[in-house]
């Protein structure tokens, strides 16, 4: 999910607490806190672990020696290496840059229907990604290289490679076929319900009992929310290794369960703060079923109607992929 | 005064609005400010009704139009800071117009859905901020973690050790963070030792935020040697209903959390909105500004108006409170009308002027067109607020250009305004202020 679904979720969940409301009213910054904590995860994921990940292979073209086919096929080896050794390897693509404000694009796509690796050479970009006209390579060719051996089919669009810093992907054989897994440093050990509960500890000893629950709240719904994807997270680390699948209700990165997740946070806020408060306005019922549960419903409704059309043409393993890259693309303003 | 003559006035207001909004940096509170100074001499052509009208007509014109200047001079205020780039990527594909459009039509959507609010306003404002306004401070704050944490590192990853990767891509969000902190050090700075003439103190944040947010990205164009194509005017665009009506949608929940949260600007609300229903089409981000930023100032002044809410936000309902106060379900709905009609007479006029700014620019080099809306930003900040404000504009510039420099959010520069006024809800203000030896 977007970084502002979990951002007004951790706060809604701590609005339950009623002596956090109390003290909200009081001047305390408690539920914005709890907020906070529920952008932890990513914030953990995006500005700090995938730092320190190691990569067995990094692939940083040049405009001068830009070669589509040299990289399709150092991305066909780590596969066949992966295959055939039974170690993953992780390979780490570098963008292109120009200059200040341009960078060279490129495009990577698996393609399970060939077992193939296609590079195909883009236009020259701006950091606001708007292309130049006519400022593709002269005389560049696309590359291609087979991969020997089985590719699970999975996320299907291209890749486009071109401002800041680029993807990294992790090839792994699992049964008779290369598993390909986009950004394999995200939802490890940050998205777990086990470090949720050790920082609510942490803030029960250092800011009291409705702190530290408000902290653990804020945490672990975000790490359940992202649960209701296709990825999942590794929901126990340090006790469990892999990530639990996730739920398959929805896709991370589609408006309408942001928007739905926004929505009824808010309107949850706002009942705990009149419910909580000296002199309560709202009819609870009648608040609840209007501003609530009848948008929520319209809206999913519209959303699974929509989504069953688009399931026929994604494999489970694309929409995994799809959900990660969903959360990498955040958008920025 | 019969209501047909105050629908003139509203009316008198879009065009005139319409027209100044064209001009870099001029802002619709600063010539709003000028007409309450003159308000003694105008008292006869212009009771305290008939102020009302054309201060709605002002608004209304100003917000609607006011995006010439962004996607065609780069001359954003605080509420358009977001099409400036969409924007610019619409007029190097030939397409300013089109951009224009879509900003129109958002617009629309904004009066129109301002205009279905109506009916509702009284029964659901009144209840819904005497629940939220004991929470304000806290929001507030939400609201800045938000803005800071979702930004995102923009380092390259090609560091050879994984520290340096990690300081490389730190560089931008500390340019982000230091950018909030210093912005915000002005603010307080303006807010307790303002360099702008007691005379002109209304005017006191025009100077910043020109420094901030239009400067910068002018600098930007003339260094960078940005050159437009010759634009093309299109007879349609390329949008269905349903993009424009999610568009507007979105839009119109950010403006209508900035119009009701004090210091929330309509620039804060299309981004938070823009996040909340992760959109990814230019079309549907440049609709939803055009409804954000309508909703955001003329809804903020229509709020003034609704029965039983008692509530003043933005400049121009703080000015018209000095002079104006009819809270009847009459005034109410006269003024909603007054605000469709001058809607849509402003978003005819944006289409007329959106012509007449591109034939300008077919007969002028760009870097000239830069150059000569940097002269007008300088010629407005010192003409209004002398030295003192070329001064603010200077220090603003400075801030403003970080963001520039090291990729990060301009938006951070908002900062002006959350941060100072932010701690001053929290009771902070003045130890901070005293920290500082403002007091």
């Amino acid at each position: 999910m977007k970084g502002i679904a979990h951002f007004i979720s951790g706060v809604a969940a701590a609005s339950f607490i009623p002596a956090a409301i109390r003290s909200a009213e009081g001047g305390s910054l408690i539920l914005a806190l709890a907020g906070a904590c529920a952008l932890l995860p990513d914030t953990l994921d995006f500005k700090f672990a995938r730092y320190f990940e190691h990569f067995d292979d990094e692939i940083a073209p040049t405009e001068a020696g830009f070669d589509a086919q040299a990289i399709a096929e150092r991305l066909a080896a780590a596969m066949q290496t992966a295959f055939e050794t039974g170690r993953p390897k992780t390979v780490q693509l570098h963008t292109l840059r120009l200059g200040s404000d341009l960078w060279r694009q490129y495009a990577i796509r698996f393609s399970p229907e060939t077992n193939e690796v296609i590079v195909r050479p883009g236009p020259v970009v701006t950091t606001g990604q708007m292309p130049y006209p006519d400022s593709d390579l002269p005389d560049a060719a696309g590359g291609r290289a087979a991969v020997g051996a089985p590719m699970v089919h999975t996320y299907d669009a291209e890749t486009k490679i071109d401002i800041f810093s680029g993807p990294c992907f992790r090839f792994e054989r699992r049964d008779d076929a290369v598993h390909v897994t986009f950004l394999p440093w995200h939802r490890r050990w940050t998205h777990s319900l086990t470090l949720a509960a050790a920082l609510g500890l942490c803030g029960v000893l250092l800011l009291g009992p409705v702190f530290g629950a408000a902290i653990a709240l804020g945490m672990a719904v975000h790490v359940l929310e992202d649960q209701l994807g296709h990825m999942g997270s590794n929901l126990l680390w340090p006790l469990t290794r892999q990530r639990t699948p996730g739920l398959r209700l929805i896709r991370s990165g589609d408006p309408i369960p942001n928007f739905v997740t926004v929505w009824v946070a808010l309107a949850l806020i706002i009942f705990n703060l009149d419910r909580f408060s000296a002199a309560p306005r709202l009819l609870a019922w009648s608040y609840l079923l209007g501003a609530v549960v009848l948008p929520a419903l319209i809206m999913l409704v519209a959303y699974a109607r929509d989504q069953r059309k688009k399931a026929q043409f994604l494999s489970s393993e694309g929409l995994r992929q799809a959900d990660i890259i969903a959360e990498a693309e955040e958008i920025e303003l | 005064m019969p209501d047909a003559a105050l629908f003139l006035y509203a009316l008198l207001g879009a065009v005139l609005a319409s027209l100044l909004a064209c001009i870099p940096a001029l802002h619709i509170y600063n010539v709003a400010g000028l007409l309450i100074l003159l308000n003694a001499t105008l008292e006869e052509i212009l009771p305290p009704e008939a102020t009302a009208m054309l201060f709605l007509g002002l608004v209304t014109g100003y917000a609607v139009v006011n995006t010439i200047p962004s996607i065609f001079f780069s001359a954003p205020d605080d509420s358009t800071l977001f099409v400036v780039l969409p924007g610019q990527k619409y007029l190097m594909q030939r397409r300013g117009y089109e951009a224009a459009v879509l900003t129109g039509l958002g617009s629309l959507g904004g009066v129109i859905v301002l205009a279905l609010l109506a009916p509702l306003a009284a029964r659901v404002l009144p209840p819904l901020r005497a629940i939220l306004q004991p929470h304000v401070p806290w929001i507030l704050v939400a609201v800045i973690a938000y803005m800071l944490m979702s930004e995102w590192p923009k380092g390259t990853d090609r560091a050879p050790t994984a520290w340096g990767k990690l300081l490389e891509a730190w560089t931008s969000l500390a340019a982000g963070l230091i950018t909030f902190l210093l912005s915000g050090l002005l603010g307080f700075i303006l807010m307790y030792r303002s360099l702008v003439p007691v005379r002109v103190a209304y005017q006191g944040l025009l100077p910043a935020f020109i420094g901030l947010f239009a400067v910068p990205w002018i600098l930007q164009n003339l260094i960078a040697r940005v050159q437009i194509p010759p634009q093309h005017v299109s007879a349609s665009v390329d949008v269905s209903p349903g993009q424009l009506a999610r568009g507007v949608a979105a839009g119109a929940m950010g403006g209508l959390f900035a119009a009701f949260f004090p210091v929330i600007t309509g620039g804060i609300g299309g981004f938070l909105a823009g996040h909340a229903t992760a959109q990814r089409d230019d079309r549907l981000f440049i609709i939803s500004q055009g409804a954000s930023k309508v909703i955001y100032y003329v809804g903020g002044l229509l709020l003034f108006f609704v029965p039983g809410l008692h509530l003043t936000r933005g400049g121009m309902a703080w000015m018209l409170s000095t002079l104006y106060s009819a809270h009847t379900p009459h005034a109410y709905f006269l003024a909603t009308a007054a605000v469709v009609l001058a809607g849509g007479v402003s978003f005819f006029l944006l289409l007329a002027l959106a012509r007449g700014v591109i034939a300008l620019l077919d007969r002028l080099h760009y870097r000239t067109v830069s150059l000569g809306t940097l002269g007008v930003l300088l010629f407005i900040v010192i003409g209004m607020t002398g030295l003192g404000g070329m001064l603010i504009c200077v220090v603003a510039a400075g801030i403003g250009l970080i963001p520039v420099l090291w990729g990060s959010r301009r938006m951070n520069c908002m900062g002006l305004l959350l941060l100072p006024i932010t701690l001053n809800m929290l009771g902070l203000g003045s130890t901070v202020a005293g920290w500082l030896g403002l007091l």
